[in-house]
């Protein structure tokens, strides 16, 4: 148990008001054993807010066995912003590799709220993550800062619909992604703006790093504008690690593995570092930095 | 220090280096001039290990506990504890890895490797702080990404930031003057003349004969299409000032 967090533990619905400010973040942690085989789980989590609250949550899906099982997790997350009030929510899907993990997260925003929401997904062999975000009050603000990763044979799958209802919303959508092996990954992300959002200001951007030739990522960025007055940006970039960093860091004297370490590391540091809350970042660090010594030995020598 | 006979390499099949001798003893700097395209970067690559250049023929022999040894089996990071260091022409910008992790991380690796003791965060700090003053860099610089944002000039001085941690025994310097005005000129140059040394060798590459007039060369090279086709003294770089690189060409 973490005493730098509150603690929640539980394996089906929570439901949960936040009527004041949190300083520690609130940890809620969903947790397969070994024991889970064949199964399917319903986790449901309903959030409302009272005006002008600031909080960070953590929602986050481990399995302890020892041994891989296979089970399906079918999660689905609720949160009502209301006005001015400032939510911080990170998602870390770190099942065992043989699960399946589909979740649905829907957030409304009221005026003046914000949402940053870091969707991160790590673990199950196939993972669904739909996201729909209302931005239903004026100057209503949601960012997503995802980052997901695959190897094997691993699927992970990211839809976003970002609908600004409102004039003057704003909403960025800025994904990472390492694929490695056969890995495949997907990205769908739909803005729509309406007739009266006049003012708003959208962007994403999607970047995937492939590490091997049969790895592969589809990014879909659709723009449904119906208002003037506005900024749509998108952007959508695949690349390998760039060796001439890779021999910028090894001209110094470290050595291929903790170089590629690094490159690792500073590819998610920039989703990672928009984490506020600090206790949540470190919980997010840790949950990342035991996947960077696998994806070393994949990657091919290319020096010599 | 380094014996490089008769060198050729070759970059996306292209042949760069056509035959290049060249031998630098413990204690003397080298400056390596030419025009555009005659080789000179490579040449400074090559030395250090740049993967995308391909050695064809001859041989680069690097002194290692007073035994020649062959410098192209060597991975770049042994060849950089070993004491070869490249100031990029073009420093690398990396997001997300900060200024200090990434000092801090060579340093170590390079001690490690040494057999001297690793230093933690606090202490290296304090060992940063007179290089730093000596750059004039503030100390903000270690809080950034590696070269994040930096400018022309603040890339070269991190550069020779990072030559001065790793103390090497080979420095290349590879146009280490481009790109920087004459304030920021004469703080490169101070920062390099404070870390020559008679232990030390030090290669100037360079285009203009600018750098020249705050760091004296004891040996001046002109490499052209892959071969060096003059030595002199540092008289031969304002000659070379004067004239241009035509009447050594014809």
């Amino acid at each position: 148990m973490n005493s730098e967090t509150e603690n929640i533990i539980l394996t089906d619905t929570l439901s949960l008001k936040i009527e004041k400010d949190l300083t520690k973040p609130l940890l809620i942690t969903f947790t397969t054993t070994e024991k889970t085989q064949d199964s399917t789980f319903y986790p449901k989590i309903f959030i409302d807010t009272i005006p002008g609250v600031k909080a960070t949550i953590i929602e986050r899906y481990i399995h302890t066995g020892k041994v891989q099982n296979s089970y399906t997790t079918n999660t689905q997350t609720t949160i009502n912003l209301a006005p001015n009030s400032n939510i911080e929510y990170i998602k870390i899907q770190d099942e065992c590799l043989k699960a399946v993990h589909s979740s649905s997260f829907i957030g409304k925003l009221e005026q003046g709220a914000t949402l940053n929401f870091f969707p991160i997904s790590i673990g199950a062999n196939g993972s669904t993550n739909k996201m729909e975000i209302s931005l239903l009050g004026q100057n209503a603000e949601a960012n997503i800062y995802g980052f997901y990763q695959g190897r094997n044979e691993q699927r992970i799958e990211n839809s976003i619909i970002m609908d600004h209802a409102s004039p003057n919303s704003i909403s960025t959508q800025r994904f990472k992604a390492i694929l490695e092996n056969s890995a495949k990954g997907a990205f769908t992300g739909r803005v729509k703006i309406a007739k009266n959002a006049i003012g708003s200001n959208a962007n994403q951007l999607h970047r995937a790093l492939l590490l091997s030739d049969q790895a592969s990522c589809l990014a879909k960025p659709e723009l449904e504008v119906n208002a003037d007055d506005v900024k749509c940006g998108h952007g959508a970039t695949v690349g390998q690690i760039s060796e001439e960093e890779l021999f910028y860091l090894m001209s110094r004297g470290i050595p291929r593995k903790n170089a590629l370490k690094l490159l690792f590391i500073a590819f998610t540091q920039e989703i990672i570092d928009m984490i506020e809350n600090n206790v949540a970042r470190n919980i997010c660090e840790l949950h990342l930095s035991k996947t960077y010594d696998k994806k070393i030995k994949q990657q091919k020598r290319v020096c010599k | 220090m380094i014996k490089i006979e008769n060198l050729t390499a070759t970059v996306e099949e292209n042949e760069i280096l056509k035959g290049v001798n060249l031998e630098i003893k413990k204690g003397e700097l080298h400056a390596i001039m030419g025009p555009n395209g005659s080789g000179k970067s490579t040449l400074s690559k090559v030395v250090a290990g740049h993967p995308a250049y391909k050695i064809t023929g001859g041989s680069i022999k690097y002194l290692i506990d007073n035994n020649y040894v062959d410098l192209t089996t060597l991975e770049p990071d042994v060849r950089a504890k070993e004491g070869i260091f490249l100031s990029f022409q073009y420093p690398i910008e990396i997001p997300g890895i900060t200024n200090l992790t990434f000092l801090l991380e060579s340093f170590n690796q390079v001690c490690e490797h040494q057999g001297a003791p690793a230093m933690k965060e606090k202490e290296f700090r304090y060992f940063l702080k007179p290089k730093l003053e000596m750059l004039q860099m503030s100390e903000s610089f270690l809080e950034r990404s590696v070269n994040g944002g930096f400018s022309g000039g603040e890339k070269k001085k991190n550069e020779i930031l990072q030559m001065s941690v790793l103390n090497p025994r080979l420095a290349l310097l590879d146009e280490t003057d481009s790109g920087l005005d004459i304030d920021a000129l004469k703080v490169v140059a101070d920062g390099v003349n404070r870390l020559k040394s008679a232990d030390n060798s030090i290669v100037l590459v360079t285009h203009y004969q600018r750098l020249l007039d705050y760091i004296k060369p004891d040996f001046v090279h002109v490499l052209y299409k892959g071969k060096i086709i003059k030595s002199g003294d540092k008289t031969l770089a304002l000659e070379l000032e004067k004239k241009g690189y035509d009447w050594l060409i014809s």
